[in-house]
Formats: structure tokens, C-alpha cells, sequence
């Protein structure tokens, strides 16, 4: 009995003495996983390369480095250069892919299985995501059922979308041009011309004695300049290529270049005919189809062109002229086309951006303890509206801008200070989780840009003007009215996770939509140099046979069946 | 009867082991064998539905798919024929260098051979990007020479030679032979620095004068350089390279300017369809040795010996 006494005592006291050290070490666990100094890099297709951003690392990235006392930096992938990485086995710790990686990262088994660290991913694995999360499991695991990938810019429940500030994609004008010409009503492709072509009367060439034109193409996206122009103006949005394009109203599938069967136009040859007829009325640059996106930046910043229809090319002509002279009226401003690009719901986050945690990675754990702080609440407060401090809560609770963060936006000789707060900086804005426009636990948006009393305060000198001039608030306003009004229509029908649910394109069908593709480039020159109707005709019907001899009808197919079914499937998952 | 005399012969001697040279050779043996004879292996990819990430070997096996693709491919014949016009053009236009070496060593003025040699040569070491950004900048529709062709034809609209499709072969092979002509006649002018300065005094004692001292001496001590480089020439036939057709590709100029290399690239890079792109190919190499092997052929039939 003694015996067992001793016994049981020893026992309990080795017990007690195993929970202590195992309680220990988890503390130890805990602090070791953040102890150790490493560096994480992300990889992306198309992401800059942190070595050459100014500013690096910014206010954000060192708030995330100081946190999980890492280095981070960003590496510029390519296919090529992603696919090498892939076939050795060494790509950056987190890696993100579109849809034509998915089947190869997956089948490697590149991808860590984000399941197996929900208790260190609680930002992944939130309520709010489970729709996404059921996304990824269902259509982007190649039927393992289990989630590698994560999207950026999940839209919650309740989120409340507005236009914002400012317009980026639509008809584009520079406002002292478009003042000046007495702003005519734009309503349609035949309106904006004939603005364009008043433009160009009282503005024939820069005070350089450079000859302008009303806009051009960029050759470098394929055909994205011109469907992308069809889109806005007829109310699709495009699935990547632009070869089939999503009705906005109705999410229906249609075939953008094989239009055969089709009602009306199709957002292509939409913008085909507009550019046909900025041709016939001698507006478009000559250059049109040589000049890639390098150029087209150049023109713009020698103030070479009158309009466009996306903002990606003349923000650093805005940038030079407030820095000449804050009170510039020479700026380009964007007014509303018949799609407005916004209140989008990414109920799915952003298509063709699917971010994963590399299973080659030394440091897999630290690795997706970011992915999920890049996932997070904060970070996504912190990428669109700045660190702690460039924002402030009143009394309230109510989380608002600083007057100093909004005077060093709209402050031209503050560029480099607002580099380095890191606010909306482009690539890390594509890789956090939260929509701009949910609602954070605080009560403010996610993107504090876009509350509504903030809305006013970071227009440049020429956005004001224009609103005085307009008769409106902000610029975005234009848009506001007419979708009011019913004359415009804006993304909030749409549901672009159907995307989401489309089968990988077998590679038959991958070759036929790039040869129609290719086919379809070779065309645009004799399409949009056309002298007259009948040309412009004879040239469709015969770019029609030709992708119907390229197998146009076989792809049309396939991706009808292949949407019909994502679409019911998905629309079943959104009820 | 005669006296035989026997004669001692010396055993002959064994030739020395030429571990120096054989040591000498290694590196490039090593280069060849890295960077020719191991990138065959990757002609496996031919056979398998390749997907990037995904080991070879767990790939669906196509087995000849691929090769019978390329039959049916419309655009493998487009970009043959460009190929071929290229390169046609090319191959006509190898005498190019030799007439410019001969030109160029007439040039009695030391400093001013030597800088038109240098000026003519520097363009080799430009990269084509830089080039198509000159050509961009003198050719496009505002561009120097645009304006200056403009006004000279007294044309209505400019017209930019970039985005002319009637253009594309002609230009490319200006812009090609601009970049090369000086490099390339490097070769023929060491082939002049060894020609024994006797013949030339003989002729001219014999009355010739500058051409006919090219003719009769200049290019026949030249024709055995021009014949390598000539079957050489005609073995790359169909490697024309593609970055500078990349480069100057666009809407206009696409159907006549797709080489069959940049279809590859195409192909294989930017639709990541390597698997057909490895194809392609096999095929081009397969045909270029045997032009090579005809070229050799005809070589020794016109001159007797070969080259291979």
C-alpha cells in the first residue's frame, strides 16, 4: 500500500512537473515561431519588384515586419520565370497565380493545405470568407476538396459600395479642353467624338508643337484597349482575354469576337466601331497599333492626347501639372460612360488572383501567419487608408482621415512622403483580403477614402473646378445621377464569381481562343482604318470565317456549357 | 646481282599524347556538351501533355500528337513562309560582307578606315530593344525620318514604316544588315591580311588595276572563307531568332513578320503550350541538319572537299 502510495505520488509529481514544462513550452513555441529573424518574399505575375519601389519598405510593410520580425520583399514573376520556379521547386514563399497555374501548382503539390493551419490563419478562415473558402475548395483544389489558394478583396455581407472620388474608367476628357469647349452632355460613343473633335479644334497641338490626338491603343494587352472600350459602353465585363465577355444585367456568357447570333454589339466590335469612326474623323493617332503602353505614357505626359478610356496612363501628367501649379486646370478627369465601374461584388475576391503558401518555403508557418495578416482587417485598413496615426477616431468611436494625410495626397511636392506612407500602394492593395468597402469592427470602412465625408476632401484643384463647373459634389457624382436616372448601370448586378466556377480550359479549346485571338489582332488594322461601312462590313464577314475556320464555333461552345453550368451552380451558392 | 643492302630503319616514333590541347579543348567540349547536347533532353516534353509545376514523367503521354498537329497547323505554314523569305533574303544577300570587307580595305587612309570600320561595327553590340526604341523614335508617324520622307514625296499624311505591312521584309532586313554588315565583315578583312602582297604587285605588274586586283585576287583567296560561312549559313537557315521580330511585331506588321522562332516562342512561352512548342522544334533542328548536309554536299561537289 505504501508502495502505491510512493507510486502515485511520483506519478502526480511528474504529471504536475510534464504540464509545467509542456505548458512552457508552449510559451516557448509560441515566442520561438516569432524569435527567429526571417525573410519572406512574395511572388506574383505582374507584381513590381519591391527592389525598384520608392519608398520600400513603407509605413505598412515596416508595421508587418516590426509584427512577425520579418524582411518582406516582392519578386516580379513572369510565366516563365513562375513555371521555372515551379519546375525547381523554388518559388518565393508566397506565391500568386491565375487560372493557367492553378492545375500545375496543384498537381506538384506547391501549395501548403491552408486547412492544416486554421489555428494560426483565423483571418483566412473567418466567418465572412467561408463563401470564398467554399470556392476554393470546390473549383480551385482539382477536386482534392481541401483549400491552397486565398483571393484578395473579399466583399462581406453589408458592405455598402459608393463611386468614390473620382471616375477611373469611362470617358476621359481634360477638363480645361472640356471647359473650355462648354461640357457638352456625353451620353454615348457619338456624343464623346464629337467633344473630342471640339477639343481638338481650339487644341491642335501641345504649346511644345506636338501634333494631339483625341486617344490611341495600347498594343502590349492584346486586344484588352479595345473590347475594354466596349465593355463600359455596353455593359459587360470580360473574362481574361476578352474573347467571352459576362452581361452585367443578366450574367450571361457572350461571344465577344465570334459574334454570330448575337443581339446588338458585342463589347469588341463595340469598340472596334468607335475607334473606326475616331479614324474616319481623323482623330486617332496615327501610331495607333505600334504604340504599347510605354508610349502611350509618354504621349500622355507630353499632353499629346485629348481623351482615353481607362486612368492607368496619365496620372503622372496630373502628378507634373499640380506640381507646376497647384491650381492647374490641365488634368485629366473621367466622366461616366453607360457602365460605371463600381459597386463590384467580389463575393469571391478578385478573379485570377489566387495567392498560396509555398510548400517549398523554409519558413512555411511564418509564411502563412502573413498570407492571413495579409487577409486581415487591419492590414487591409492599413494598405487603403494608412498605419494608425494617418487616420485618427473621434470621441465617437468613429474612425476618420487626418487633415494631414488628405492635404499630402492632393500635395504634389509631398509625393515622396506619401510614397512612404504606403497608402493604396499598388501592389499590396492587390493582395489584401477586405473589399474597400466593408465595414470594419470599428464602424468605418475599410478604405476610409471612400467615407462619405471624406469624399470631398481629396479633390485636386481641377475636380473641384469641375464640380463647380457640374454643379455636383464630387466628381463621381456624374455617375450617381445617371445611374439614378437609369441611364447608366454599375456592377452591383453582376456576379463575378461565375468565373470562379469554370472548369480549367482544356488545351484545345486554350489553342483556339488564342488563335482566334491572334487572328482577330492581325484584323483590327483594316477594321478600324476602314473608309466606309461597306468596307468596314466586308472586313467583319471576313474576319467571321476566318475564326470560324479557326474553330471559333468549337470554343463557343464548350465555354457555353462550361458557364451554364458555373452559373447555376454558383448563382445556387449565392441564394 | 645486285647487292641488297640492308638498312636499318628506325622504329617510328610514337607521336607525344597531346594532353595540352586536349586541356585547351575541355572548356568549350563542356559548353557544347551543357548548352547543345543536354538541352536534347528536353525533347521528351515533345511526347507528354506538359503542365508547368507537374514532374514529366506524371504527365498523360501524347506519344506523335503533337508532331501530327503540326501538319494541320495553318500558322506553322505562315510562319514558314516568312521564315523562309527572311532567311532566302539573308543567304542572298552573305556576299554583302566580303564586297564591304573589299570596299573597306580600298580605303588607303588608315584613321578613316579604321573609324568606318568601328562605326559600322558598334551597332552589333546594340540590343534590339534599344533599336526598336531608335526606330520607334525616327520612324513612327512624328518621327525624324517619317517627316523628312514626308516632305520630301510630298505626300498628304505620313506614314509610318512600322505599321506598314508592304514594308515588314524589306525593313527588317535593313534594320538586320545595319545592325551586322560591319561585324560580320570582320572575318572576310583577316582573310584579306593574309593574302601574300606578291600577288597583288604581280597583277599589277600585269596591268591591274583596283578591280580587276579584287576579281582575281581579293575574292578568289576569300571564296574558301565565303564557302564555310556560307553552308554555316545555310544551317541556321531557319533559326532567324525572334527578338527583333518580337520587337517590331504589331496588329499591321504580325502576319509577315512571325518567323517560325518567335511561332515557337509564341507557342511555347505565351500560351505555355510547351509540349506542341517542343515539337516545333524537333522538326525545324531535324531540317537544318539536313540542309546543312546538303549545302556540305553541294560544297564538295562544286569544290572538292567539305566542310563537315
Amino acid at each position: 500500500m505504501k508502495m502505491k502510495k510512493v507510486v502515485a505520488m511520483v506519478s502526480a509529481l511528474a504529471m504536475a512537473a510534464g504540464l509545467c514544462t509542456s505548458a512552457a513550452a508552449d510559451e516557448a513555441a509560441t515566442d520561438s515561431d516569432l524569435s527567429e529573424h526571417v525573410e519572406i518574399t512574395i511572388g506574383g505575375i505582374n507584381m513590381g519588384s519591391s527592389d525598384t519601389k520608392e519608398g520600400w519598405p513603407n509605413e505598412v510593410v515596416q508595421k508587418l515586419e516590426d509584427k512577425f520580425n520579418v524582411t518582406l520583399s516582392l519578386k516580379t514573376y513572369d510565366n516563365e520565370s513562375l513555371n521555372l520556379d515551379l519546375s525547381g521547386g523554388n518559388t518565393t514563399d508566397i506565391v500568386q497565380v491565375n487560372d493557367a497555374n492553378i492545375e500545375g501548382v496543384v498537381k506538384g503539390k506547391h501549395a501548403v493545405n491552408l486547412e492544416d493551419y486554421k489555428d494560426i490563419a483565423p483571418n483566412i478562415f473567418s466567418d465572412n470568407m467561408n463563401f470564398r473558402n467554399e470556392l476554393m475548395k470546390t473549383y480551385k483544389s482539382n477536386g482534392d476538396d481541401v483549400q491552397y489558394f486565398v483571393t484578395p478583396r473579399v466583399t462581406f455581407d453589408g458592405a455598402e459600395a459608393n463611386y468614390g472620388t473620382v471616375l477611373n474608367n469611362g470617358y476621359i476628357v481634360r477638363w480645361d479642353l472640356y471647359k473650355e469647349i462648354g461640357c457638352p452632355e456625353i451620353n454615348n460613343d457619338d456624343d464623346y467624338i464629337e467633344a473630342l473633335k471640339k477639343m481638338k479644334e481650339i487644341y491642335p497641338e501641345t504649346e511644345d508643337g506636338l501634333p494631339v490626338y483625341a486617344m490611341s491603343a495600347y498594343n502590349d494587352s492584346h486586344l484588352h484597349a479595345y473590347f475594354y472600350k466596349g465593355c463600359l459602353a455596353e455593359g459587360y465585363i470580360n473574362l481574361e482575354g476578352g474573347i467571352y465577355v459576362q452581361n452585367v444585367t443578366t450574367n450571361e456568357l457572350v461571344p465577344d469576337l465570334y459574334d454570330e447570333g448575337v443581339e446588338g454589339d458585342t463589347p469588341f466590335w463595340s469598340g472596334i466601331k468607335f475607334y473606326n469612326k475616331l479614324y474616319r474623323e481623323g482623330l486617332l493617332d496615327p501610331d495607333c497599333f505600334i504604340t504599347k503602353s510605354e508610349d502611350l505614357k509618354e504621349k500622355y505626359n507630353k499632353g499629346q492626347y485629348l481623351g482615353g478610356s481607362v486612368n492607368w496612363y496619365y496620372g503622372t501628367y496630373n502628378e507634373n501639372q499640380r506640381t507646376a501649379d497647384p491650381e492647374t486646370l490641365k488634368e485629366y478627369v473621367t466622366l461616366p460612360s453607360y457602365l460605371g465601374w463600381g459597386n463590384e461584388k467580389n463575393l469571391g475576391g478578385w478573379f485570377g488572383k489566387y495567392f498560396f503558401v509555398s510548400s517549398h518555403s523554409e519558413n512555411v508557418e511564418r509564411a502563412v501567419m502573413i498570407l492571413d495578416y495579409l487577409q486581415s482587417e487591419e492590414f487591409s485598413r492599413d494598405i487603403d487608408s494608412g498605419v494608425e496615426g494617418r487616420w485618427t477616431t473621434d470621441d465617437s468611436g468613429k474612425p476618420s482621415l487626418t487633415a494631414d494625410t488628405v492635404a499630402m495626397k492632393t500635395d504634389g511636392s509631398r509625393l515622396d512622403e506619401w510614397k512612404a506612407s504606403g497608402i493604396g500602394e499598388g501592389d499590396l492593395s492587390s493582395m489584401c483580403g477586405l473589399d474597400y468597402y466593408n465595414v470594419a469592427s470599428d464602424g468605418g470602412l475599410i478604405d476610409l477614402w471612400y467615407d462619405e465625408d471624406m469624399l470631398d476632401d481629396s479633390m485636386t484643384y481641377a475636380e473641384k473646378d469641375m464640380c463647380s463647373t457640374l454643379g455636383i459634389d464630387i466628381p463621381s457624382d456624374t455617375l450617381k445621377k445617371r445611374v439614378e436616372a437609369g441611364t447608366s448601370i454599375d456592377l452591383g448586378t453582376g456576379i463575378n464569381a461565375i468565373q470562379m466556377g469554370l472548369p480549367t480550359t482544356p488545351k484545345n479549346i486554350v489553342r483556339i481562343d488564342s488563335n482566334c485571338e491572334e487572328i482577330t489582332m492581325s484584323a483590327i488594322p483594316s477594321l478600324v482604318q476602314a473608309a466606309s461601312d461597306e468596307e468596314f462590313e466586308a472586313a467583319k464577314a471576313d474576319l467571321i470565317a476566318q475564326l470560324k475556320d479557326a474553330g471559333a464555333e468549337e470554343s463557343v461552345e464548350w465555354w457555353s456549357n462550361a458557364w451554364a453550368e458555373a452559373k447555376t451552380t454558383i448563382e445556387g451558392m449565392t441564394k | 646481282m645486285a647487292r641488297s643492302k640492308t638498312v636499318t630503319v628506325a622504329p617510328a616514333r610514337k607521336p607525344k599524347k597531346q594532353y595540352k590541347l586536349l586541356f585547351m579543348v575541355l572548356p568549350f567540349m563542356v559548353i557544347v556538351l551543357l548548352f547543345n547536347y543536354v538541352p536534347i533532353f528536353g525533347w521528351i516534353y515533345s511526347v507528354f501533355d506538359y503542365v508547368p509545376g507537374v514532374p514529366i514523367l506524371e504527365c498523360d503521354f501524347m506519344g506523335l500528337d503533337y508532331f501530327k498537329m503540326i501538319i494541320k497547323d495553318a500558322n506553322v505554314i505562315r510562319a514558314l513562309k516568312n521564315t523562309f523569305i527572311f532567311a532566302g533574303i539573308s543567304i542572298i544577300l552573305t556576299p554583302l560582307p566580303m564586297i564591304f570587307a573589299i570596299l573597306l580595305n580600298e580605303i588607303k587612309s588608315g584613321p578613316v578606315r579604321k573609324f568606318v570600320q568601328t562605326f559600322t561595327t558598334l551597332p552589333n553590340f546594340i540590343s534590339w530593344v534599344i533599336i526598336f526604341s531608335l526606330a520607334f523614335s525616327l520612324f513612327s508617324t512624328d518621327g525624324l525620318m517619317t517627316s523628312v520622307i514626308t516632305k520630301i514625296t510630298g505626300a498628304e499624311q505620313a506614314q509610318s514604316v512600322l505599321s506598314s505591312k508592304g514594308s515588314v521584309y524589306w525593313f527588317q532586313t535593313f534594320l538586320a544588315q545595319w545592325k551586322t554588315l560591319g561585324w560580320n565583315s570582320i572575318i572576310y578583312l583577316a582573310a584579306i591580311a593574309g593574302i601574300d602582297q606578291q600577288q597583288y604587285e604581280a597583277a599589277k605588274v600585269d596591268g591591274a588595276g583596283y578591280f580587276r586586283c579584287a576579281w582575281h585576287v581579293t575574292v578568289p583567296a576569300m571564296m574558301e572563307t565565303y564557302v564555310v560561312l556560307f553552308i554555316l549559313n545555310v544551317g541556321n537557315f531557319l533559326n532567324t531568332g525572334y527578338e527583333q521580330y518580337m520587337l517590331f511585331k504589331n496588329a499591321v506588321t504580325a502576319p509577315a513578320i512571325e518567323v517560325l522562332d518567335l511561332y515557337v516562342y509564341r507557342i511555347g512561352l505565351e500560351n505555355m503550350d510547351y509540349s506542341y512548342g517542343v515539337a516545333i522544334s524537333i522538326v525545324k533542328s531535324i531540317v537544318s541538319v539536313a540542309l546543312v548536309v546538303i549545302a556540305n554536299m553541294v560544297a564538295k561537289k562544286i569544290r572538292g572537299n567539305t566542310v563537315i
